[in-house]
C-alpha cells in the first residue's frame, strides 16, 4: 500500500507536475461540457478546425511577444465566426467552409513563426502540446477562461440545448437560434484555446469528442453526459500524466490514448449499445431449440426505430 | 363587430374582423423558385382548417414563414392579431415527426417541457408549473406513463403524441401541425381527432397539414387547397369539387370518396 501511495504522491512534489494537473482537470471538465454539444451535433471536424485555426493568432502572438492566449480566443472566435457567416449566407457548404478557412488559417500561423530562429521548437509545442511547461500564470488564464464558458454554458443552457436537438423547433418557440449557434461556434473556440497548452492542436479535437463520446455510450441524457465525459477526461488525463512521468512519453499523446482507451472499453462494455447488448440480442436466435418463426407466419410487429 | 367565435358555420369571410391568422400575398422560394405565389388566406378564431395539396405543393414552407422562421420575398403575416414574434408564446408548431432527431438523449418530458419555452433569460430552468403543464400534456395524449422514456425509445406513433404533447404544453391559442396524421393506424387518428375538437371547444385555433382528405372533408370547419398558391377555401362541403381536385392535384392521380360522392382527378 505505502509503494502504491509512494508512487503517487511523488509526482506531485515537483510544482510543474501539480500545475500540470490542474491545467489537465480544467481542459478535461470544460471539454466535455462543450464537446457533449460537439458530439451531439456531429461538429468534430469544426473542433479540430478551429484549434488548428487558432494557431494563427498563437502565431501572431508568439512573434510579437503578447499573451498567446489572447491572440489564440481572437483568431479561434475570428474564424468560428467566419465559418458560421461564409457557410450561412453564401453557397459554400459548412465542411468546405471549414476546410478552406482552416487551413488558410494554420498555413498563416506556420508562415509567421517560420521567420522565427528554431522555431520547430515551438511548432512542436505548439502542435502536440506541453502541459509539462505550463506556467502558473496559464494555469490562472486556462481556470478564468474555462469558468467563463462553464458560465455561459449555464446561463444559456435551454437556449443552447433547443438549438442542438432541433434549430426549427427551437427557433418556432423563440429561442434565437442564430445567437446560440455562432455562440456556440465561440465557445468551441475559446475551449480549443484552453486546451492547446495541455495536449497540442493536433489532439484537441480528442478532448472534445473522446470523453463526450464515451459518456454518451454510458448515460441518456445531456446533464449526465457532461458530467460523465468529465469524469472520464479527468480520469483519462491524469493516468495519462503518470503514464507520461514514469515512461518519460510525451504527456499530450498519452493523455489522449488513455482517453481513447476509454472509449474502446465503455464500446465493449456499455450496457446499451456495448457487446453485452449484441450478446443479448444474438444469444436467443442461436440457442439450439429456440422456437423457429414458423414458415409463412407474419413475425411479431416491431415498430421501426429511427436514428 | 366581434363574431362568434365558435361559429362553425361562417365562412372565412364572415370571421375578418377576428383573425387568428391572417396570410395576405405571400411570396417566398428556395433559390429563384418561387414555392408560395401570392398565397393569400384567413382562418377564424376557434376554427379547424385543414391544409392539404400534393407533395411539393408549398404546404410545409407556407408553415414555415407563417411562423417567420423565413423571410418571405414579399407579402404579410398576422397572427392572432400581430405580428408572429409578439404572437410567439401563443403559437405551436408541430413539425413532420421524420424532421426531428430521435436519438438525442432526452427523456420524452424533457422534450415536451421544451414546449414551455418562450423568451431567452439567463440561467432560467423550467420550474414546477412547466412540468405540471407538460405532464398535463403527455396525460392528454396518454402518454403520461412514458414520461420519463428515451425518445429513441418510442414507436413512430408514440413519437407523433410526444410532438403533439410538446406542442400543447404551449397552451397555444393558435396551433400549426404538419402531417399529425401521417402513418396512424385509424384508433389513433380518431383519438387525435378527437384532441383536435376539444382543443377548438376551448377557443384553440388549428391549421392541419394533411394527406388525409377524407379526414378534412368529414371532420374539419374548412379546407385550404394549396398548391403554391390558394386553389380553393371554405367549409370542405362547398370546396371538395372535382373542379378544385384537379386544380390542385393536377397530374396526381386521386380517387376520392366524400359523403357518398367519389371524385375522380388526375388525366391517366
Amino acid at each position: 500500500m505505502p509503494a502504491i501511495a509512494d508512487w503517487l504522491v511523488e509526482p506531485l512534489e515537483f510544482a510543474f507536475m501539480q500545475r500540470a494537473l490542474a491545467a489537465v482537470l480544467v481542459v478535461s471538465v470544460v471539454s466535455a461540457v462543450i464537446g457533449t454539444f460537439v458530439v451531439l451535433k456531429g461538429m468534430a471536424f469544426i473542433g479540430d478546425a478551429l484549434a488548428h485555426a487558432s494557431f494563427a493568432g498563437v502565431a501572431v502572438a508568439f512573434v510579437s511577444g503578447t499573451s498567446i492566449y489572447a491572440g489564440a480566443v481572437a483568431a479561434g472566435v475570428a474564424t468560428s465566426l467566419a465559418i458560421g457567416f461564409v457557410s450561412r449566407r453564401t453557397r459554400v457548404s459548412f465542411d468546405t467552409a471549414i476546410g478552406i478557412l482552416f487551413v488558410g488559417a494554420f498555413s498563416l500561423g506556420i508562415l509567421i513563426l517560420s521567420r522565427e530562429q528554431g522555431y520547430t521548437v515551438d511548432l512542436f509545442a505548439f502542435v502536440f502540446g506541453d502541459v509539462l511547461s505550463v506556467t502558473p500564470a496559464d494555469v490562472r488564464l486556462m481556470l478564468l477562461l474555462g469558468a467563463a464558458v462553464l458560465l455561459l454554458v449555464l446561463a444559456f443552457y435551454r437556449e443552447l440545448v433547443f438549438t442542438a436537438y432541433d434549430p426549427t423547433m427551437a427557433a418556432a418557440t423563440g429561442v434565437p437560434v442564430a445567437l446560440a449557434e455562432y455562440g456556440l461556434l465561440a465557445l468551441v473556440a475559446v475551449t480549443t484555446v484552453i486546451a492547446i497548452k495541455a495536449v497540442g492542436i493536433v489532439l484537441v479535437v480528442a478532448m472534445l469528442v473522446t470523453p463526450a463520446a464515451t459518456a454518451r455510450l454510458l448515460v441518456r441524457r445531456v446533464p449526465a453526459m457532461m458530467a460523465v465525459g468529465a469524469l472520464v477526461g479527468g480520469a483519462s488525463a491524469v493516468a495519462g500524466l503518470y503514464l507520461s512521468y514514469y515512461a518519460a512519453v510525451a504527456s499530450g499523446a498519452s493523455i489522449v490514448l488513455m482517453a481513447t482507451l476509454a472509449f474502446l472499453l465503455a464500446l465493449l462494455l456499455s450496457p446499451r449499445s456495448g457487446l453485452p447488448a449484441l450478446l443479448r440480442r444474438r444469444l436467443p436466435a442461436e440457442t439450439p431449440g429456440a422456437e423457429a418463426p414458423v414458415p409463412g407466419s407474419i413475425p411479431e410487429a416491431r415498430e421501426p426505430r429511427r436514428g | 363587430m366581434r363574431q362568434s367565435i365558435n361559429s362553425r358555420a361562417g365562412t372565412a369571410a364572415g370571421v375578418k374582423a377576428d383573425a387568428a391568422l391572417r396570410v395576405q400575398d405571400l411570396w417566398f422560394g428556395y433559390g429563384r423558385w418561387p414555392v408560395l405565389q401570392g398565397v393569400t388566406f384567413e382562418v377564424g378564431r376557434g376554427r379547424l382548417a385543414g391544409l392539404v395539396g400534393p407533395n411539393g405543393s408549398g404546404k410545409s414552407t407556407l408553415m414555415r414563414a407563417v411562423l417567420g422562421l423565413v423571410k418571405p420575398w414579399r407579402g404579410r403575416v398576422e397572427v392572432l392579431g400581430t405580428d408572429v414574434d409578439a404572437a410567439r408564446p401563443r403559437v405551436s408548431y408541430t413539425p413532420q415527426a421524420e424532421m426531428v432527431d430521435w436519438s438525442f438523449p432526452v427523456t420524452v418530458l424533457d422534450v415536451v417541457t421544451m414546449g414551455r419555452y418562450r423568451r431567452p433569460v439567463p440561467f432560467r430552468r423550467p420550474g414546477r408549473a412547466d412540468r405540471e403543464q407538460a405532464m398535463e400534456a403527455l396525460r392528454r395524449v396518454g402518454m403520461d406513463g412514458l414520461a420519463r422514456r428515451q425518445i429513441g425509445e418510442l414507436s413512430g406513433g408514440q413519437q407523433r403524441r410526444v410532438l403533439i404533447a410538446r406542442s400543447l404544453a404551449r397552451e397555444p391559442a393558435l396551433l400549426l401541425l404538419d402531417e399529425p396524421m401521417a402513418g396512424l393506424d385509424a384508433v389513433a387518428q380518431h383519438e387525435l381527432l378527437t384532441l383536435f375538437e376539444a382543443l377548438r371547444a376551448e377557443g384553440c385555433t388549428l391549421l392541419v397539414a394533411t394527406h388525409d382528405l377524407s379526414c378534412v372533408s368529414s371532420r374539419f370547419d374548412e379546407a385550404l387547397f394549396l398548391n403554391r398558391r390558394i386553389i380553393a377555401h371554405g367549409p370542405p362541403a362547398d370546396v371538395f369539387t372535382a373542379e378544385n381536385l384537379n386544380a390542385t392535384f393536377q397530374h396526381h392521380l386521386l380517387l376520392l370518396d366524400v359523403e357518398g360522392r367519389v371524385y375522380h382527378a388526375g388525366h391517366r
